[in-house]
Order: C-alpha cells, then structure tokens, then sequence
C-alpha cells in the first residue's frame, strides 16, 4: 500500500470506502477545482455522513420512487435472459440469433468483493476479445483512476458486444415520449454513459486492445411512451467522452493536496471534524448545490467569509482576483486602496457603482 | 446428547428419529411414497415427543404457535408444493416471478410473493439439517463456471444436475425451453382462453422472434399456443447444442468436486477452499481460478472480517467439521448431526412443510 493509500485510509477514519458511481465522477468533472470534494471523493468519504454530523444535511438525494422505479424497470428490461434487451438489440442494432451468452458479473461464486468483481470482468473482457465469446455482460466492475488514485465504479450497466466491438448499454426509467425525451436527462446519461465508455476503453486499452474496440455509442434504453415497454436509441457520447478526459487530466492530483495537509487529519465523527473540514479548501459555487452532498456546509461557510464564489461562477470569474464581496465593495466605494495589479478590476467596479448610482438616481 | 441431563427418554427418541428418518428416505428411494407418507407422520410424532422431553416444561409457547396456526389455515398447499408445482411445470430453472405468473395461470390460487424469498435459505436450512429428510427441496442453479448458486433462480432438487447448471447460454436457452413448455400446456384442453394464461403467452411470444405470427387468431394480443411453441423451437435449436455441451461439462465438474449440500445450493466459499486446496498440492480443477492467489487470499481475509451474514457464517461452521468426516458421516447419519446440533444454537426441529419459515429465523 502506497503512502497515499495509507493516508487516505486515516482520512476516512477506518470506516469501508463508498463506490463511485458514474454520477458522482460526472460531477467531479463539474468543478474540478474543488480540493475538498476531490480529497473526500477519492478518499471514499461518506459525504452524506459527514455534511450529517456538521448539522448541514442535504436534502436533496434522488427520491426513493426514482430509485425504485429505476430498479424495477432494469428488472423487467433483463428478466427471463434479457429477452426484452435480446428483443430490442435483434431489433434496432441487428444482433444475430445465436448471440444470447449472459455473463452475470455482480456477484462472483456468492462474494460481492470489488478486487474479485473486477477480475473477474477483467478475466471476461480478456476472453471475449481473444475468442468473441460472451454477448452480454452484466453489472461489470470497472476502475478509473480519479486525481491519481484508482475508484471502483458500479455501473448500473451492461457491457455488449456486437461483431467485436463493446458497446455499453444503459437503462433508464426516463420516458422516451413520441421519440423525444427530456434533455436534461437525456444529457445526464450520456454524461455518466461516457464515463463507463471511457472505463471500459481504459481497461480494453490494458487489455491491449485499441480505444475504437469500444463503441462511442451508447445504446440507451428507456420506457416508451406512457408504457412500462422499452424502446432503445443510440447515443452519441463524444463530446462527453472529450470534457471528461480534459477534466479527469485537470483534476489536482490528491498526493498534492495531501502534502499541505497536517499528519493527523481525519473525517472521523467527532469534535474535530468542522475544523478538519475547513483545512481543506473548497470552491463553492451555486451549482454545487446539485450535486455535492457537502453544499450546504461549503455555502455556508462561503457566504460567512463573503466569498465572491457564493455569488456564482460568473461573478467570482468577472472579479478576478478579488477574493471577497466585501474588498469588491470597497474597491468600488474608493474606501480601499487598489494594489497595482488590481487597479484595472477597481477601475470597473468604480464604474459600475457609477452607473448603478446615477440609475437609481434617474429612477427616483 | 449433552444437552440433555435429565432421562434416557430423549436418548432414545433420537435413535428412533434417526431410524425413522433413514426408513424415510429408504421408501422414497424405493419409490414407495405411501409407506414414506405413514413413516413421516410418525417421525413427526417423534419429533413432538422428544422436543416435549427436552423442552416440556419450560419450552417457549412460541415454538409451537407457527405449528398450531398454520395446521388450521393450511387447507391450500403449501408454499414449497406450490413452487414445485410450476417449476415442474417449466423444467427449468426460474425466477420467483415467472414462478409467480405461471402458477397464478395454470394453477389454482397465487403464491404469496413475500414467501418465495426466504424459501431456499430455508430449505438449504432443511437439508442441512436433516439431508434428504423431504422427498425433494427447492434448490438453486449452479452458475457453470465457478458452481456458485445462481442468483435469483430457483430449481428442484430431483432434476438431474445438467438441467440446473446456468452456464452462458442458458437464461435464453431455459425462457425458451419455458416458452415452449407454457405453450404446449396452454394449448391442452382450454386453458389459452383465461386472461393470464394469454398475458402469459404474449410475454414469451414478444420476445421470441417470429411467434407472433398468428394468422390462426388475427387478433394484436392473441398468441397461437402452436406458433409459439414452434418458434421457440427454431430458436432454441440455434443454441441447444452448445448449451448442452458447457451444463454438461460443468455438472461433471461439480459431481467431481462438490459435497451433498454444495450440489444443491452451490458452494459459497470458493475463494478460501481452492486457496486452501491450491495450497496444499491438491488440482484445483477445472474452473480457472478467477483471481491470482494474492487477491483472493487478500478478499478472504476482508469477507472473513466482513463475514456478518448469519448464513455464510453458519455455512462455514458446519462445513468445517463435516468435510473432514464426510466419509463415515455419509453412511452413519447420527453422528454428523448430533455435532451439528450442539453447534448451532437454535436448529429448526421442525419440518413444517411449507411454513417452514415460521420459527426459525
């Protein structure tokens, strides 16, 4: 185990490592810049846990109805063999009939271990690119390596092969109505879809297979209409596939933000966590509060020191270098004096306060 | 039988459980099911007898309220008949659910849902219990590979092994099979005019290629018993052949490697015996070690400590003892299960067929 390993062990206070799906690296990819949520991503902290016990739950989380009925639509997609996915890939990608081997992944003689899992799928993956063997392959488990550090992702998801290429398969319990379905969900998929491609294409590239083994298609499989019937479309993931790499390779590396962190840090309940917290910086931004479970906290804590940031990206980006709202301010009373290379900002802030006085003057 | 000071009486009584047991099983080997009918209510008589010898007097009231209560509701089948019903109507292996539709088709009544999940860790319970004490029990399907219980699959124990072997290509191979079983029983008699039984048809005829092409009916929603039947057939011959080949070979791998209890509810701790067997100089056998020796040992040693599961943990303790005497514990059943008894806190005594769920937990 790598001194870093060790280290983020004793960040997460002994407790198991979360998974990452592809929803939680398709949000880390939104502000890479954010050491906090790196360090605890890839550490595997339990953020739910820890924005619980600094009084700041989150309340938002997908509903319990979604899940279910996300669960219970996959079910019905895969039940008797995956006969409906049989049906629907026969149909729209042109599966030949006796392409029907089902490889169940998500458990390995009984053991749900994730060294096992991926081994497993690695050893599979291996033997359908040498021999073509396997069609389908069921809850494979892949790994990434995230700011450095590689993380298990549980893709909820099944890997397809079709004539030597992999394709990968999502199921999703959005409605595709009259052919169109929302586009926010629509382009949530494809963000977490292009993290399982690129996965697989990481793992393939072990393998030693070329990238293009892997389909940057996505077949997408949804209720139609107001039924419980599945319908299927192909979805083209490059430009996912493109920001994901360039933010995966920005990302800060952990073992630096480890090394400017005290010895004894750790996230473990107790006294000391809200200061342990707040050694690491974060980098609030409204749109945070969709998909980090520690927004709350970070808004919390942006807003009490004034942070520009709480205002949103546009402004903090506008202001450049001015850290807080209350040296913005007073750049634009005149009652701080500008440092040479804020004089520039200053000199905007004062004409809009110009601006902004002379209009309210006007109106009243 | 240390767990009894007190009299002789128990003594004896299990001597007289055990013969009758083993007469038991002796009828129904011979194929005598009425005689084994007689034996069983009188092994239960014993039973009775001997938990009223140990625990008489102070004995918990709750023990036998599963007992008293279910013999009075119990005027439909059991759960497990139930499930034996239609899983010998499919002859294959098969989720709860298809379970589910197919005996609410065909059959009188429904299963209650909730039962069909606790049902084969109860049984594997049973058997280990008492092996072969039941004329057959619901069992799992073996995965070819590594001989590990299939998920969410339940099968028969009396079939013979190549038919609850999952391999590859099996889930399609067994909706086929299914299919064409279904549609030949639907096709008998009147049975394909009922709602579910139609519901039931069209499920497997939409994802069949070419079965619901019925020019005989002309109705959207109406499947033609033959049609259906024939089209699986086409489809089924495309796989059959390999599919054979890979159960077959995986169910002689498994009678080569697996004991009485693994052959039926699949083995659980893989990793730790070929890691053990591996380590000893033993082949390993067929199935190719998924993970190299490092690892496994590595995830041993984490499922060791993550172990929580009340079954795997009962599964280890009992295997442990019984490997290293499964030569004489085959002929002499006594001896296995005394030790068993004094291992395991609260065995189910009993055997209520199909509310066998009731008290033990």
């Amino acid at each position: 185990m790598t001194d870093t390993a060790l280290a983020l062990d004793r960040l997460r206070g002994g407790a198991p490592p979360r998974n990452h799906d592809a929803r939680t690296i398709a949000a880390l990819t939104a502000n890479p810049g954010c050491a906090r949520r790196g360090l605890m991503d890839a550490a595997g902290v339990d953020k739910d846990a820890v924005a619980r016990a600094l009084g700041f739950p989150a309340q938002f989380g997908q509903s319990q109805f979604a899940i279910t009925r996300g669960n219970a639509f996959e079910a019905q997609v895969k039940a008797d063999g995956c006969a409906e996915l049989l049906t629907l890939l026969r149909d729209r990608l042109g599966l030949r009939l006796p392409e029907v081997a089902y490889d169940d992944l998500e458990v390995v003689g009984g053991n749900e271990g994730r060294e096992l899992r991926y081994t497993r799928t690695r050893r599979l993956l291996a033997r359908a690119l040498e021999s073509g063997e396997g069609t389908l392959f069921d809850h494979p488990l892949l790994r990434l390596d995230i700011a450095g550090q590689p993380a298990y992702l549980e893709p909820d998801v099944i890997a397809f092969q079709l004539e030597g290429r992999f394709h990968v398969i999502e199921i999703k319990s959005f409605a595709v109505i009259d052919g169109q379905a929302e586009p926010d969900q629509v382009a949530a998929a494809a963000r977490q879809s292009a993290v399982y491609v690129l996965a697989l294409r990481r793992l393939l590239a072990e393998l030693g297979a070329p990238a293009d083994r892997v389909s940057h298609e996505v077949f997408l499989v949804c209720p139609e209409n107001f039924s419980n019937r599945p319908t299927a479309s192909l979805l083209d993931v490059r430009p996912q596939l493109a920001v994901l790499e360039r933010q995966l390779a920005r990302l800060t590396r952990v073992d630096r933000i480890l090394e400017e962190l005290p010895d004894d840090l750790t996230f473990a309940p107790g006294d000391a966590l809200p200061e342990a917290v707040r050694a690491v910086a974060a980098r609030y931004a409204p749109e945070c509060m969709a998909t980090c479970e520690m927004a709350f906290f970070c808004r919390d804590e942006a807003r009490a020191c004034g942070s520009t940031g709480a205002l949103g990206r546009s402004v903090r980006d506008d202001l450049g270098g001015v850290d807080s709202i209350g040296t913005a301010l007073g750049l634009a009373n005149g009652t701080i004096e500008p440092s040479p290379d804020l004089v520039e900002t200053a000199e905007q802030l004062r004409t809009a306060a110009r601006l902004r006085r002379e209009a309210l003057d006007g109106a009243a | 039988m240390p767990t009894s000071p007190d009299a002789l009486t128990p003594d004896a009584l299990e001597e007289r459980i055990a013969e009758l047991r083993a007469a038991v099983r002796r009828a129904m080997a011979a194929g005598d099911r009425v005689r084994a009918r007689a034996l069983r209510a009188e092994l239960r008589g014993a039973e009775r007898a001997w938990d009223e010898a140990v625990l008489g007097d102070g004995g918990d009231p709750a023990d036998e309220r599963p007992w008293a209560g279910g013999g009075a509701e119990r005027g439909l089948l059991p759960v497990r008949d139930q499930v034996h019903q239609a899983l010998t109507l499919l002859g294959v292996p098969a989720a709860p659910k298809l379970i589910g539709s197919v005996y609410a088709a065909f059959f009188p009544g429904e299963i209650p849902g909730a039962r069909l999940t606790s049902l084969r860790r109860d049984e594997e319970r049973s058997f280990r219990t008492a092996p072969y004490a039941r004329p057959y029990y619901l069992c799992a399907g073996l995965t070819a590979d590594l001989l590990a219980a299939a998920r969410g699959l339940v099968t028969v124990s009396t079939w013979p092994l190549e038919q609850r072997i999952v391999g590859p290509l099996s889930p399609r191979t067994d909706f086929l099979t299914a299919a064409m079983r279904v549609a030949e029983h639907a096709g008998r008699g009147d049975a394909a005019s009922s709602p579910q039984v139609r519901r039931l048809l069209w499920r497997f005829a939409t994802n069949i290629p070419g079965a619901t092409d019925a020019p005989a009916t002309g109705v959207v929603g109406v499947v033609d018993p033959a049609v259906l039947a024939e089209a699986a057939r086409a489809e089924l011959d495309i796989h059959q052949a390999a599919d054979r080949d890979q159960r077959r070979q995986a169910a002689e791998r498994a009678r080569a490697q697996l004991d009485e209890a693994e052959l039926l509810f699949g083995t659980r701790l893989r990793a730790m015996r070929t890691a053990a067997s591996a380590a000893g100089g033993v082949p390993s056998g067929a199935p190719a070690p998924a993970v190299p020796r490092r690892r496994r040992a590595a995830a041993t040693a984490s499922r060791k400590s993550t172990a929580s599961r009340k079954s795997t943990a009962a599964a280890s303790r009992t295997k442990t003892p019984r490997r290293r005497s499964s030569a004489p514990a085959t002929g002499g059943e006594a001896a296995p299960r005394t030790s068993r008894r004094t291992s395991d806190p609260a065995p189910p005594r009993r055997r209520p067929d199909g509310a066998s769920n009731g008290d033990d937990r």
